[in-house]
């Protein structure tokens, strides 16, 4: 009959197309991944980038334990295994900048970087580098944040990074036309963590993730005050976090970013999370201890003027969570 | 006892080399070899019109040479450790002192006990003069602020840097020879010139600074005038000048007559004799017996100046006072103020000079108290602490000032207050310290760019740095410095961009510049 001739035709054409199909994408697939194999690929492979809903989802979790928090905000983005990969070197940026204790919310909670250098290491991760270019004297600021002693404990490789041409590299700031000089293990990097803590600036009215990351550049950064909103652009271009964990369990709510007295500090105790920048920093304005909008922080906005993300928290899923 | 003394020598330059690496935070008993200097301790109280409790420790020393003489210089002194060394293993080949005739080498005039008399006379007016010419200070100084900046220079910019020897910052910065931060102070090339001089001078004579220049070790010379420990030599000497050639220090004479206060004990004499009729010890010699029946020849001469020039030294110390002090004239107790120092001071009689926090508020009592030893230098975190050259005139040379340029006081520190041995830089407890005003800060507001750096790292919890905002909250119109809460740390002033001139300085509340007061 016929009509055994027409469905082995169509049979055929499906699994022809099948067949084309899975070789025309497959095969590059296949052959990039034979190049990748032996002869070392010019660039350092990049962790996976995670599932698209995932630049799209923060997660904030609400409760006492700090450590525990942060623990289960990396759990609701799928877990530390999603980011960092068997063997790759992750650098934790915590905001160190003051010499000020934990309490007085000047600076990352230790329990956090600690939580986080774990669950890095868990997931497989060769080496764990924890450091700031510190505003004050680095020794001092590291040893009374008790950042040192806490990373150290939880495993992670403690740097200093010193005023010397050595540990920068001078990179291009494509707005600005300018080359600022930046930590070199920054961007030498598998996958980059910044923690930061939640806090208010005299100048930018909060610090929270993006401003984090001039703890990376070199240089005489007070001048880049006049524009920060640009300037801190032109950084999240050059250095892209690939997870943002704002400690905001202790937020501190005036006098900032330095502190220095207990009336100042609010209990806010909220871990955010979340892979786009922008985002994690637009939840935190929003947390009631600031009571702002992400449009009120210049350098939030101009980010995501330049689409460096997402500043509008309607597009936004938020993972809600508490302990 | 030779190797007994060589063993003891590493042991106390090591200790000094291992306090010196430990003077970074935390604070630890690092100043032992300062609190138990006579020199320091002595010119310190003459001069500071003070009794220092710390430096009661110095009676360690004063006691041991009482009773065993010079060992603080044969077996302790780092300086005279590190002439040994280089003595030993540089100079022996082209030491000049075989080529000076043996007479002549050994009578380069004493000039160490001049010295003394000098600072000690120049103290009693309340000048103190100890820190420039005390061998600890000496040595201090040159290994801490010139010797250890160099290493870490080479160490960091030519071994880890341009070698790729990176893996020898971890380790090196653990045991202290590496410093995290960059180490600088200016005029250092000085204290290098200083050593490389006493260390010229062996080419001369060997330890010539410990024989002829050292006013600690003319102190101790003195003191040793009843020491038990002394050296003797027998009858039966046979005059062969073994012993004269081997003394490093000219203790013994060509005519075999030994000057006890120049002895340090170090027993190279004992060995070399060939009849073993020199020796060092605790045998009393038997006195009102005749030289043939003691055994021993009535060989003790003195090595000390004419009482003439003890007077002149004494005479040039008294007429120093005056033109050093930063009172002028009125060191003598009038009101003369006509001295160099003086003439650079304002109307409050204050120097114009940021001192560090705790130091004597009256800058003459400050100057008279610091022995120049060195150690805030070392230890501020900063780096901001640096030596005075001629800034606050001759006096006040080595003297350490606050540079925000360089570094800042920063604000959960009181490692200074803490090692000071004189306590011119007063012990505060951290919380006093917080509250101490070092300076007011002062904003040239036709300098300022606006960029908020100060008032961001103002470190005080009130901020005294607060900005005037414009009416819709957005620029700040300009920044003031709330004048009450301002302590002149100096953290501004070091991180403001302007150049070359910041926008924003400290200045200290008597200087004319200083518009907040």
């Amino acid at each position: 009959m016929k009509k055994n001739n027409n469905c082995s035709r169509r049979e055929f054409l499906e699994k022809g197309a099948l067949i084309g199909g899975l070789g025309f994408f497959g095969l590059p697939l296949l052959t990039t991944h034979l190049l990748n194999g032996e002869p070392a690929p010019p660039e350092k492979p990049a962790p996976d980038e995670p599932p698209a809903d995932l630049t799209k989802t923060i997660s904030v979790v609400s409760g006492d334990d700090p450590a525990k928090m942060t623990a289960l905000a990396i759990e609701s983005l799928g877990g530390m295994a999603t980011f960092v990969k068997k063997d790759n070197v992750v650098v934790v940026k915590p905001n160190i900048a003051w010499e000020r204790a934990p309490e007085l919310a000047a600076t990352t909670n230790p329990e956090v970087v600690a939580t986080i250098v774990r669950e890095c290491l868990k997931a497989g991760a060769k080496t764990v580098k924890v450091f700031d270019r510190t505003c004050n004297e680095s020794r001092r600021c590291y040893r009374t944040s008790g950042i040192e002693a806490a990373a150290k404990e939880a495993g992670a490789e403690v740097l200093f990074i010193g005023e010397r041409e050595s540990f920068y590299k001078e990179m291009p700031f494509p707005k600005k036309k300018v080359t600022w000089p930046i930590v070199k293990e920054a961007l030498e990097c598998d996958v980059l963590i910044n923690v930061p803590i939640a806090k208010h600036h005299g100048l930018s009215k909060l610090t929270l993730g993006i401003k984090n990351l001039m703890g990376l550049m070199g240089g005489k950064r007070g001048e880049i005050h006049k524009e920060l909103g640009l300037y801190l652009s032109d950084l999240l271009t050059v250095v892209k976090p690939h997870l943002t964990i704002i400690d905001a369990y202790r937020v501190l709510v005036s006098h900032g970013p330095t502190g220095g007295k207990p009336e100042y500090v609010k209990m806010a105790r909220k871990i955010i999370a979340g892979v786009d920048p922008v985002a994690v920093d637009a939840y935190a304005t929003t947390l009631p201890e600031f009571g702002l909008t992400p449009y009120d922080i210049e350098h939030i906005f101009t980010a995501s003027e330049n689409k460096l993300g997402e500043i509008d928290l309607k597009k936004i899923k938020i993972i809600e969570k508490t302990i | 006892m030779i190797s007994l003394r060589r063993l003891s020598q590493i042991i106390f330059i090591g200790l000094f080399i291992y306090f010196l690496l430990l003077t970074v935070d935390p604070h630890s008993p690092v100043n032992v070899f300062f609190i138990t200097n006579p020199l320091l301790a002595l010119t310190t109280i003459l001069a500071g019109r003070t009794l220092v409790i710390l430096l009661g420790a110095s009676l360690i020393i004063i006691l041991s040479a009482l009773l065993l003489g010079r060992v603080f210089c044969g077996w302790v002194c780092p300086l005279g450790t590190i002439l040994d060394v280089f003595h030993k293993f540089i100079t022996p080949k082209i030491c000049l002192e075989k080529k000076i005739p043996a007479g002549l080498s050994r009578n380069f005039p004493k000039i160490k006990y001049l010295l003394l008399v000098l600072i000690l006379s120049a103290a009693v007016l309340g000048i103190n003069l100890a820190g420039w010419f005390d061998p600890i200070t000496i040595t201090f100084k040159f290994l801490a602020l010139s010797f250890y900046p160099a290493l870490n220079l080479i160490i960091k910019n030519i071994m880890i840097d341009r070698w790729g020897w990176s893996g020898l910052s971890q380790p090196l910065e653990n045991v202290g020879i590496l410093d995290r931060n960059e180490v600088f102070f200016q005029d250092a090339a000085v204290f290098i010139i200083i050593f490389l001089i006493i260390l010229g001078l062996i080419f001369i004579q060997r330890r010539f600074w410990c024989r002829n220049l050292c006013p600690l070790g003319a102190l101790l010379g003195l003191l040793s005038f009843s020491k038990l420990l002394r050296l003797k030599i027998g009858t039966d000497c046979l005059t062969c000048q073994k012993c004269v050639k081997t003394c490093k220090m000219g203790a013994i004479n060509n005519e075999i007559k030994i000057l006890q206060e120049e002895c340090i004990q170090c027993f190279a004499c004992v060995p070399v004799c060939p009849v073993d009729t020199v020796s060092l010890n605790f045998k009393p010699i038997p006195v009102l017996t005749n030289q043939s029946e003691t055994g021993f020849r009535p060989t003790e001469i003195s090595g000390l100046p004419a009482r003439r020039s003890f007077l002149l030294a004494a005479l040039i110390g008294v007429a120093s006072a005056p033109l050093l002090s930063a009172r002028g004239g009125s060191a003598f107790g009038g009101k003369n103020n006509l001295s160099p120092a003086a003439l650079t001071t304002t109307d409050n009689n204050v120097l114009a000079i940021l001192r560090p926090p705790g130091a004597l508020p009256s800058e003459e009592e400050f100057m008279n108290r610091c022995v120049r030893c060195g150690q805030c230098l070392k230890i501020c975190p900063t780096n901001g602490l640096q030596p005075l050259f001629l800034q606050s005139g001759l006096y006040g040379m080595w003297t350490p000032a606050l540079m925000p340029l360089i570094g800042y006081c920063t604000y959960e520190c009181n490692l200074c207050t803490q090692i000071c041995p004189t306590e011119a830089i007063q012990p505060l407890e951290i919380d006093v310290k917080k509250k101490w005003v070092i300076g007011k800060a002062c904003i040239n507001d036709r300098l300022c760019i606006r960029c908020g750096a100060c008032e961001e790292h103002c470190p005080v919890p009130e901020k005294a740095i607060k900005a005037v905002w414009d009416e819709y909250g957005e620029k700040p119109l300009r920044y003031y410095v709330e004048c009450d809460l301002c302590i002149g740390c100096g953290l501004c002033e070091h991180v403001c961009p302007v150049k070359p001139v910041r926008a924003i300085r400290v200045y200290h509340t008597g200087d004319k510049k200083c518009f907040n007061r």
